[in-house]
């Protein structure tokens, strides 16, 4: 358990990212392209 | 089921519940046992709200609606990421800063002890109700489909979980949600390599997904908006937006898992993996119930997938009807056959008027066995009016019986047990902690020792245990009843995450102008519920909006606190 009161920002992320911002982008941006590929897949197999 | 698949279920879930246990060994105060002392990392916390969140009808249900609907549902979780962004940037850190035990403690200090009690009281109700579903929805077809008596299994399935739950508490039930997930993708990713294996020699993966596409099962995209419409990208993204946020976020069985995070950030990660990993999980279930769609195009399905309800029909008055829809449903299989086997083979020569052809016999042939399904589905009420008819339940698991082999089988049989298992855990948690922490304590005895409060809690989990199982035994009973409880949730989560918004986004607005606002909202929930206004998706955004709509106009209106 944590007890500073303080949060450093950048604890817990990745060591790639940078930020939570960019690593919220990525959520996003993830989400983006699922649904992209979802369309795709379904105009090129209908 | 034979022997060797007793062996592996009752293997998988000795190991399971053993392994709780151990993992919870040692001494324990109410900090471990309520959110495991603030110890875990982000894996456990991830993999601790994807399977609370997928509960065994999950595994049942949702390779079923691939099979009869195709992909369309996958729509449901496009608001989830969207959801954990946000409870990653308001909701967790204030959570964690407050060091709150459930979700409801901070209304209080927001607002006042009426809004807590309040919402509290929607939580235990829905919670407590919708998890005596949980646990009847499941073995309702295990029961039906195995042979195996409906009241033990629901005994079986409610009281397993409680053997580690009120041993170990959070822990326990955060190490054991690992495993669950851990036998739950590699038995899934075993069921859909099984099916492709039993396709054709011919037919391969994307072949299959060729002849999924053109029956119309890979419609995994509705950009149409229609507020009636059940699943389409807005309902997703919108309301599926605020009815995960608002269950992510406000319910005590989600709240109470990343709360168990060493940091904000371990938390944080945790759901923010979870907003990644959901869909593509999703997607991969509903895959199977469409791969299994494509190998009854190569091989006589059914007319109904529910087998003891079919066997009593031919035992009835109705038998020779019965006996009728099935030579025509015979015919329609026949007629599948081919037609499927000639677009297989326009697919291989491109050839694009064959294709059509192919394509429009197909569908013809699925919209007569869909038809017929419908004829079937009359006489088995006529015959049986408590029977129970969503034949979608009954498709992957009378697959895996029918198809499987040994050994597989008895270890799908434990997914269901094991993800059933999961989310029935950690409402038991949440509903034994939010008694103790925001009614028991708040109200009847405020000072007790840390020792009181873990045996109140741990004798709250099996109160609420029994109270889930008796909710199950009963459910069948409830007849159409059912249906309106499984809507609850959408009732209620909506006001519930209104309130929050209001604590969290509205400082100026107080607990009087909120606790009003709700009820007004809760009151329009209903109404837009009861004249069928929307689909239930919608009603989570409604009531959301409501809340903070009226709790601003009252404070506007100088209701002082």
């Amino acid at each position: 358990m944590s007890d500073n009161p303080i949060p450093n920002e950048t604890e817990g992320l990745p060591p790639f990212i940078k930020s939570w911002r960019q690593m919220y982008g990525i959520v996003i941006g993830t989400l983006a392209v699922l649904m992209l590929l979802f369309y795709a897949m379904m105009r090129y197999f209908e | 089921m034979s022997f060797i698949d007793w062996i592996v279920l009752i293997g998988t879930l000795s190991f399971i519940i053993i392994y709780g246990i151990y993992r919870s060994r040692g001494k324990q105060n109410i900090d471990d046992y309520l959110i495991a002392g603030q110890s875990l990392p982000w894996y456990h916390v991830c993999f601790s709200v994807m399977a609370t969140q997928a509960s065994a009808i999950t595994f049942l249900s949702a390779p079923g609606q691939g099979f009869a609907d195709g992909m369309r549902f996958v729509q449901f979780y496009f608001g989830l990421p969207l959801a954990m962004v946000v409870l990653s940037i308001t909701f967790v850190p204030i959570f964690h800063r407050l060091k709150v035990f459930t979700a409801y403690e901070f209304l209080e200090s927001r607002f006042d002890s009426r809004v807590r009690i309040f919402t509290v009281i929607l939580f235990l109700l829905s919670r407590g109700l919708s998890t005596g579903l949980s646990i009847y929805a499941p073995s309702i077809i295990l029961a039906t489909i195995l042979g195996w008596d409906l009241a033990w299994t629901n005994a079986l399935m409610g009281s397993l979980v409680l053997i580690y739950t009120v041993t170990g508490g959070t822990k326990a039930i955060s190490h054991t949600h690992l495993q669950q997930m851990l036998i739950v993708t590699v038995a899934m990713f075993v069921a859909g390599y099984m099916v492709v294996h039993l396709l054709p020699s011919e037919v391969g993966f994307v072949d299959a997904l060729k002849i999924a596409g053109k029956a119309g099962r890979l419609n995994t995209i509705d950009f149409h908006f229609d507020p009636n419409s059940r699943y389409n990208i807005w309902s997703g993204l919108i309301g599926g937006f605020f009815l995960q946020l608002s269950y992510f976020g406000t319910d005590q069985s989600q709240v109470g898992r990343y709360l168990t995070g060493e940091s904000i950030g371990q938390s944080r990660l945790g759901l923010v993996m979870n907003g990644l990993l959901k869909i593509p999980m999703q997607f991969l279930i509903l895959l199977v119930g469409v791969l299994v769609f494509v190998y009854y195009q190569y091989n006589p399905a059914p007319l109904f997938f529910n087998k003891v309800e079919t066997d009593k029909l031919k035992n009835s008055q109705y038998a020779s009807e019965y006996q009728s829809l099935e030579e025509k449903h015979q015919t329609a299989v026949s007629n599948q056959r081919v037609a499927v086997e000639g677009l297989a083979k326009a697919l291989d020569t491109h050839n694009e008027a064959s294709i059509a052809q192919w394509q429009t016999a197909l569908k013809e042939s699925d919209e007569s066995q869909k038809q017929l399904k419908k004829d079937a589905v009359s006489l088995i009420k006529k015959n049986n009016p408590t029977a129970d008819t969503s034949d979608v339940n009954y498709v992957f698991l009378r697959f895996v019986l029918d198809r499987l082999p040994i050994g597989l089988i008895g270890l799908l049989i434990a997914v269901i047990f094991s993800a059933s298992m999961g989310s029935i855990a950690a409402a038991y948690n949440s509903l034994a902690s939010t008694t103790v922490v925001d009614l028991y304590k708040r109200m009847y005895k405020k000072d007790a020792s840390d020792n009181h409060y873990l045996t109140v809690t741990r004798i709250a989990t099996i109160g609420w245990g029994l109270f889930c199982i008796v909710v199950a035994q009963y459910a069948s009973k409830l007849g159409s009843m059912i249906e309106a409880v499984n809507i609850l949730g959408s009732l209620f989560y909506g006001v519930i995450l209104g309130i929050f918004l209001v604590a969290f986004y509205f400082k100026n607005i107080g607990g009087k102008a909120t606790f009003w606002g709700s009820i007004l909202a809760e009151i329009g929930v209903v109404l837009c519920w009861w004249y069928d206004i929307m689909a239930f998706l919608w009603l989570n955004v409604v009531g959301c909006l409501l809340v903070i709509a009226f709790a601003w106009v009252l404070q506007k209106a100088k209701i002082s606190d």
